[in-house]
């Protein structure tokens, strides 16, 4: 499994990123969501992208959108993790093409439930 | 003249150590303390603007803000890497924060200083968190706005 972990913070990207190598994903990382299309328009097909929404040059929502424009990658897996947590924003997301969204503060056990829910690791994973 | 938000000092300290829990110190929780002055290695803020307009400002010492450094990024911790973790504990903080405003708000990108942050002169303090750590006091402080018809002073 690939995951591409899309975020501003190097410091968030360390912590998701020891989180799926630990459950076996090979990761990708981008500082924006247009860094993020790039990565994926050179070649990285993601599972998963863990996508926070408040980044400079392209937040993670216009980043869903284009994506979800882009029928070679409508078997991409889309997780917005971020702070942003009013109804109107996780609505806006999700009608968008996001499959999931995980607030910031997030314990390792959240995501881990997360990656279950949408099938992308197995129960003796998660044992 | 603008009328301050009741925003509940519990609230922040709990979204304060929520966050630390989270990151940095699942077994210490932060407490709530007077730390009056102390000698502010980093801070970092983030605006908040929209139905309601501020600023939540963070300030830790050198020790608190490198403890978070190695939580965040593991065994790879470098002193160069302090300002993005002490920028993310302000996005995460401020965040949360807003969203207890109720508000259809914008968060900002999260500004960063090794000393103390520039904070808006224009600016009341709604809310002062100061929390001890295991390794120095934190500060959270909430401060609104004054908006003005022709925008914000």
């Amino acid at each position: 499994m690939q995951a591409l972990i899309i975020d501003d913070s190097r410091a968030m990207r360390s912590i998701l990123r020891r989180t799926l190598t630990e459950l076996g994903f090979t990761t990708a990382e981008a500082e924006h969501g247009q860094a993020a299309l790039d990565v994926m328009n050179g070649g990285f097909l993601p599972d998963i992208c863990l996508v926070d929404w408040n980044m400079p040059v392209m937040d993670g929502y216009t980043f869903v959108v284009n994506v979800r424009q882009n029928p070679d990658w409508r078997n991409v897996t889309l997780m917005m993790v971020t702070t942003e947590s009013e109804h109107g924003r996780i609505v806006k997301a999700l009608a968008a093409g996001a499959h999931e969204y995980v607030i910031k503060p997030f314990t390792t056990d959240a995501i881990v439930e997360k990656l279950h829910l949408l099938g992308l690791i197995r129960d003796e994973v998660t044992a | 003249m603008t009328t301050l938000v009741q925003l509940p000092h519990d609230d922040v300290v709990a979204i304060a150590s929520e966050v630390w829990a989270s990151y940095v110190s699942p077994d210490q929780p932060l407490i709530p303390m007077d730390a009056g002055d102390f000698p502010v290695g980093w801070s970092a803020l983030v605006a908040v603007s929209g139905a309601w307009a501020g600023v939540i400002i963070i300030d830790l010492l050198d020790t608190a803000a490198w403890s978070l450094t190695t939580q965040m990024f593991g065994d790879d911790a470098a002193e160069a890497d302090m300002a993005d973790a002490v920028g993310e504990l302000v996005n995460m903080i401020g965040g949360n924060v807003k969203a207890i405003l109720n508000s259809e708000s914008n968060l900002s990108l999260p500004v960063v200083a090794a000393g103390q942050v520039w904070a808006p002169s224009g600016a009341d303090e709604v809310v002062r968190a100061e929390l001890a750590s295991a390794t120095g006091p934190i500060r959270v402080r909430v401060c609104q706005l004054r908006v003005q018809p022709h925008g914000v002073l």
